[in-house]
């Protein structure tokens, strides 16, 4: 604690030190010392933008731009959609390609090819035993 | 379907097609300081307007001569500051401050000092020089020399379009301040519209 208390100090003077140093001019705010140890550590920070341009760019509307901007989104929705009935599709048995089958993720909804496989199944049985029965 | 003729005619048209597909893309040196607008966005030309309006203003106003006047003589010591674009494009600053730092150089009126990045190296190469270097070739801390002015700037836009028109006007705004006293001592712009049809 001691120490540290200690360390501090000497920082402390180590800033104040060069402007200890500098003599006072006349009308020279007498509370510059106050600006001087708020603006000291920040000078690195403030400095590291010299010499260079701030981006603050906005984008301007333009019709042509904006028409085949709503174009580009359309045509990602719509393939997107594409992505979609192709992924839950009856016909197409999904196969992770990270070595296991995500059957057994929770998706009461979801139909697959052996499920399609078993409807059909059970109706051809259906329609045997009703063609037996008559 | 097709007679002979006309599967000649469309035989050719494909050929034709296909030798302009294949066709080496030309490249031409052209000056600098032709005008070349292909898409109405900033481009070198607004650059160098804004670099020749900027160098030629700054060295002429008042603010030289009145520094000399009241420093008997010495040139004043102008460091570059930070510029905001503001604008709809992505415009670097570099390409016409750049230019104005040269005419301080070149004329020798004002002194210029390194800024931001490339100071920061400087200061590197000098801690490097304090291990590595002879006692006698070795460089001080503590004597840089310190600027009188900043010169900061920004860029501003307003675009007014609709379908096929649109006017772009681009405004380029550099000022120089007293570093001591935070007095502005000069203002230089550069507008330039654009009208443009698609």
């Amino acid at each position: 604690m001691r120490n540290s208390c200690f360390i501090t100090f000497l920082l402390l003077m180590t800033a104040i030190m060069p402007v200890v140093a500098q003599e006072r001019v006349p009308d020279q705010n007498p509370r510059y010392m106050e600006s001087y140890l708020h603006y000291a550590p920040l000078a690195d920070s403030l400095n590291a933008f010299h010499a260079t341009t701030l981006q603050q760019t906005y984008k301007a509307y333009n019709y042509f731009e904006a028409k085949a901007e709503r174009k580009a989104q359309r045509r990602e929705w719509r393939q997107q959609r594409r992505l979609q009935n192709i992924r839950y599709s009856p016909s197409w048995q999904y196969t992770s390609p990270w070595g296991y089958d995500d059957y057994y993720y929770y998706r009461p909804y979801r139909r697959t090819a052996s499920m399609f496989t078993s409807y059909l199944t059970a109706t051809a049985l259906a329609f045997g035993i009703y063609s037996l029965w008559r | 379907m097709f007679n002979v003729t006309q599967g000649a005619v469309i035989s050719a048209l494909c050929g034709c097609l296909f030798l302009a597909a294949c066709a080496p893309r030309q490249v031409t040196r052209v000056s600098e300081n032709e005008q070349i607008d292909v898409s109405g966005r900033w481009n070198n030309t607004d650059s160098r307007l804004v670099a020749e309006a900027m160098t030629t203003n700054i060295l002429s106003e008042n603010w030289l001569s009145d520094f000399l006047q009241q420093h008997k003589g010495a040139k004043p010591v102008v460091i570059v500051g930070l510029v905001s674009n503001k604008s709809h494009e992505h415009i670097d600053a570099e390409t016409f401050v750049k230019d104005v730092e040269r005419s301080f150089v070149t004329t020798q009126k004002v002194k210029l000092v390194q800024a931001g990045s490339k100071r920061e190296e400087l200061r590197g190469e000098r801690a490097d020089q304090q291990k590595n270097a002879s006692v006698s070739t070795m460089k001080k801390w503590g004597l840089e020399i310190g600027a009188d002015y900043i010169l900061q700037g920004s860029i501003n836009s307003i675009v007014d379009s609709h379908k096929k028109k649109n006017v772009t006007y681009y405004q380029v705004d550099l000022e120089l301040t007293d570093i001591q006293s935070n007095e502005v001592v000069w203002i230089g712009n550069k507008k330039i519209a654009k009208y443009i049809r698609n």
